[in-house]
C-alpha cells in the first residue's frame, strides 16, 4: 500500500510542476495586453473632443457616453488652458510659461512632463489658483477660474502634492477628513455624511486600518496612500498628483499605478499626473503633454511624443526609445555617458 | 472612529471649566492677608467685616478675574502663533511681540494715561500697535521665500524681543530713571486687581481675540499642511492669516496693557492641552482657553503667596515653568518634527 502511494506521488510530480510553469509563462501579459488593446479607442476620444469644440456643459456621466459613442457626444474638457503666460516673479528674466494651450479631457490621464525647472509644479498652482496668470485664461469646468473662489476650485480639483509634513501631530483619519473642508466650510465639526466619505476614501486606497495613526509615524508608501485618500475626500472630478512615485520603492510604485488605474477606470476619475518618470507616464497615461523652455512642446499619445529626438534634444542628452517587453507601451532609456573629461 | 468630537470637546470643556472654577475658589481662600475661611465666605454673600470685604472683594476677586481672562487669552495666542507659524514653539513672548507691545505701553504711559476705561482701551491700542510692529519686523527678518523655518523665526523673535527690552530701559531711564525698578517688576509680568470697569473692557478684548481664532479653527487645521495645500483644499489662505494673526496680536496686546508681558504660558498651555485632546485646533483652541486661566490664575496663587506678605511677579512662576519646558521642547518635539 504505502509503496503504491509513494509511486504515484513521485509520477504526479512532474505533472505538477509543468502546469506551474505554464501557468506562470501566461500569467502577466494576459490582462495587460487585453486592457492595451481595449484602451486604444478611448485614447482617441480627447482629441476627437477638442476637435469638435462644443460648449462646456454638465458634465455628468457623459464620459462613458463620449468613449462608447465613440466621440459622438464629445465631453466637454475639464481643463482648458488659452494661451496662459505666467513669469516667475522673483527670477527677473529666467523661468517663465509662455503661451500655453492645452485641455483635460474627463476621463483621460494626461501625463505631463518636461525637464526640472520647466515650470510643472507651477501649471499645478496656475491650475488651483495658488498663482494667477500673468496672461491666458484656465477654465475649470467650463467656468473661468478667474471668477471661482479658492473653495469651488477645491471641490473640482484635488492635488497630491510631492511632499507631505504636517506641522502637527494629525491622525491619518483626521488628515483625510480635511479633505471634506471644501463640501461644508461652514462646519466646526464634520458630519456624520463626512465621517463615511472619509472612511470610504481610506478604504480604497487601504489606509482604513491606520486612521488612528499619526501621519508623521507612517512610511514613505503608506504616506502617500493617505494623501491619496485625503484627495479622494474631496470627491473631485479632476485628481492631480505630482510625482508619486518620488521616494518608493518599486512595490510601492506599483500599487500607487494600480491604485490609480482602478480609480481611473472604476469611478471615471480625470488624472492629470505631473511626474520625472517617463516611463511611469508613459505606461498609465492615455496623453502626454511634454513641456519645454517654457512652452507646450508636444502633446498627444505616448506614442507620437517619446522619440529619441525629441526627447534627446528637449533633455538635453542622449536618449533611446523602445518598447516595454510586456506592455508594449513607450519605455525610455538614457543613452548613459561614458567618464566625464 | 471614536467618539463624535462634539462630545469630547464638550468633556474636555466640561472637566477644565471644573478644574478653573476649582482654581479660582482655592484662590480666593489664599493671600497674604490671614483671612479665616469662614469670613471669606461671609465676604462673598456680603456680610463680611470691612478688612475681610475689602480684601476679598476688592482685591482678590478681580485679581482673581483678571488672572483668568489674561490666562485665557496667551494661551489661546500661543495657539494662534503656531498654527500660523506651523511652529509648537511659537509663543507671544518667545516671537518678540509681547515686547514690541510692552514697548508701546511704556511710550503711551510717558504720556500719562490714566486708569478710566477709556485711558485702558487707549492703552490696548498701543500695546496692539507695538505687537503688530514686532511681528511685523520679526516676520521681516525671518520670512524667506514665504516660509519662516524654525531656527530663523526663533532667533528673530529673541532678537526683536531683547532690543524692545533694552528699548524700554533706555526710555524709562531717560525719563524718570526712578520708576526703572517698578518697570523692570511690570516687564515680568504682574498682576494686580483692576476696576470692573476695565475688567469688562479686558473680557471684551478677549472675547473678540477668541472668536476671530475660534471661528477659523478648522482652517488652521488645513494650514498646519503649508499654505499652498491649505489653498488647494478651498481655503483662502491670506484672509485666513491676517484674521488670525489679527486675533492673536490683540490678545497679546490686551495682556501686556492689562499685565505686562507674562511670558510662557502661550507656549506650555497649548502643548499640554494638544498632549490630552490631539493637535485638532477645533478642540485645542477652547481647551486652551480654559486651562489657560486655571493655569495663570495657579501661578498668580503662587505668586502672591510663596513670599507673603511680599509677592513676586507671576511672569517669574511661568517663566520658571517656561524655560525648563521650552528646552524640552526644543529637545524632543522640535526634533521629532524635522
Amino acid at each position: 500500500m504505502m509503496r503504491a502511494e509513494g509511486e504515484r506521488s513521485v509520477s504526479q510530480a512532474p505533472r505538477r510542476g509543468a502546469s506551474l510553469v505554464m501557468r506562470a509563462m501566461k500569467e502577466p501579459p494576459e490582462p495587460l495586453t487585453g486592457r492595451s488593446a481595449e484602451q486604444a479607442p478611448r485614447r482617441g476620444a480627447p482629441l476627437v473632443s477638442r476637435a469638435m469644440k462644443e460648449p462646456p456643459e454638465p458634465l455628468t456621466g457623459r464620459r462613458a457616453a463620449g468613449v462608447e459613442g465613440g466621440g459622438v457626444t464629445s465631453p466637454a474638457p475639464i481643463v482648458e488652458f488659452g494661451d496662459v503666460s505666467f513669469v516667475y516673479p522673483k527670477s527677473p528674466g529666467g523661468f517663465r510659461l509662455a503661451g500655453l494651450t492645452f485641455d483635460v479631457a474627463p476621463g483621460e490621464i494626461l501625463g505631463v512632463i518636461g525637464p526640472n525647472s520647466v515650470g510643472k509644479t507651477t501649471l499645478i498652482r496656475l491650475l488651483t489658483k495658488v498663482v494667477a496668470p500673468e496672461s491666458g485664461a484656465i477654465r475649470l469646468a467650463g467656468r473661468p477660474l478667474a471668477g471661482m473662489t479658492q473653495r469651488e476650485v477645491a471641490r473640482l480639483v484635488a492635488v497630491v502634492p510631492q511632499d507631505l509634513a504636517p506641522a502637527f501631530p494629525f491622525t491619518v483619519a483626521e488628515m483625510v477628513l480635511m479633505g471634506r473642508y471644501p463640501h461644508a466650510p461652514g462646519r466646526y465639526f464634520e458630519d456624520e455624511d463626512d465621517r463615511a466619505r472619509a472612511r470610504e476614501a481610506m478604504a480604497r486606497t487601504g489606509v482604513l486600518d491606520l486612521a488612528a495613526t499619526p501621519v508623521a509615524r507612517l512610511a514613505g508608501g503608506e504616506r502617500q496612500r493617505v494623501v491619496l485618500a485625503r484627495a479622494l475626500s474631496q470627491e473631485p472630478r479632476l485628481l492631480v498628483l505630482d510625482e508619486p512615485t518620488a521616494h518608493l520603492d518599486l512595490k510601492h510604485q506599483a500599487e500607487i499605478v494600480a491604485l490609480l488605474r482602478r480609480l481611473n477606470r472604476a469611478a471615471g476619475l480625470t488624472v492629470l499626473l505631473v511626474t520625472h518618470d517617463l516611463n511611469l507616464a508613459a505606461e498609465i497615461a492615455d496623453r502626454m503633454l511634454l513641456l519645454h523652455a517654457g512652452r507646450v512642446e508636444r502633446v498627444g499619445p505616448p506614442e507620437s511624443v517619446l522619440d529619441d529626438a525629441t526627447l534627446s534634444r528637449v533633455y538635453g542628452c542622449a536618449v533611446v526609445v523602445d518598447k516595454h517587453p510586456v506592455t508594449r507601451r513607450p519605455s525610455v532609456h538614457l543613452a548613459w555617458p561614458e567618464a566625464d573629461e | 472612529m471614536r467618539r463624535s468630537p462634539a462630545r469630547r470637546l464638550a468633556l474636555a470643556v466640561a472637566a477644565l471649566a471644573a478644574a478653573t472654577v476649582l482654581a479660582a475658589v482655592v484662590a480666593l481662600f489664599v493671600g497674604s492677608a490671614a483671612i479665616p475661611a469662614r469670613a471669606v465666605v461671609a465676604a462673598l454673600v456680603g456680610r463680611g467685616g470691612d478688612v475681610a470685604g475689602v480684601v476679598v472683594l476688592g482685591l482678590r476677586l478681580p485679581r482673581i478675574a483678571a488672572a483668568l481672562l489674561a490666562g485665557g487669552a496667551l494661551a489661546v495666542a500661543g495657539v494662534g502663533f503656531q498654527a500660523l507659524t506651523r511652529n509648537p514653539l511659537a509663543d507671544p513672548s518667545i516671537l518678540g511681540v509681547a515686547s514690541g507691545a510692552a514697548f508701546a505701553v511704556v511710550v503711551a504711559q510717558l504720556f500719562g494715561v490714566g486708569t478710566t476705561m477709556m485711558a485702558v482701551l487707549g492703552l490696548t491700542a498701543f500695546a496692539f500697535a507695538g505687537a503688530l510692529v514686532a511681528a511685523g519686523i520679526v516676520y521681516l527678518i525671518a520670512a524667506s521665500d514665504g516660509e519662516l523655518p524654525v531656527q530663523t523665526l526663533l532667533l528673530a523673535g529673541v532678537i526683536v524681543g531683547l532690543f524692545f527690552s533694552a528699548a524700554i530701559t533706555v526710555v524709562i531711564s531717560v525719563v524718570e530713571f526712578d520708576r526703572l525698578g517698578g518697570v523692570i517688576h511690570w516687564m515680568l509680568g504682574n498682576l494686580r486687581a483692576v476696576s470692573p470697569g476695565a475688567l469688562a473692557v479686558f473680557a471684551a478684548l478677549l472675547a473678540a481675540g477668541a472668536w476671530l481664532i475660534l471661528g477659523r479653527a478648522r482652517q488652521l487645521n488645513l494650514l498646519a499642511l503649508g499654505e499652498e495645500a491649505a489653498q488647494q483644499l478651498g481655503v483662502d489662505a491670506e484672509r485666513l492669516k491676517l484674521r488670525v494673526f489679527v486675533g492673536a496680536a490683540l490678545l497679546t496686546a490686551a495682556v501686556v496693557a492689562f499685565a505686562g508681558p507674562i511670558g510662557f504660558v502661550g507656549l506650555i498651555v497649548p502643548h499640554g492641552v494638544r498632549l490630552v485632546l490631539g493637535p485638532d485646533n477645533r478642540m485645542l483652541v477652547p481647551g486652551a482657553l480654559l486651562a489657560g486661566a486655571a493655569f495663570l490664575l495657579a501661578a498668580d496663587t503662587v505668586a502672591r503667596s510663596v513670599v507673603a506678605p511680599a509677592e513676586i511677579s507671576v511672569g517669574v512662576i511661568t517663566a520658571f515653568c517656561g524655560a525648563p519646558f521650552f528646552v524640552y521642547l526644543l529637545r524632543t518635539r522640535y526634533r521629532a518634527i524635522q
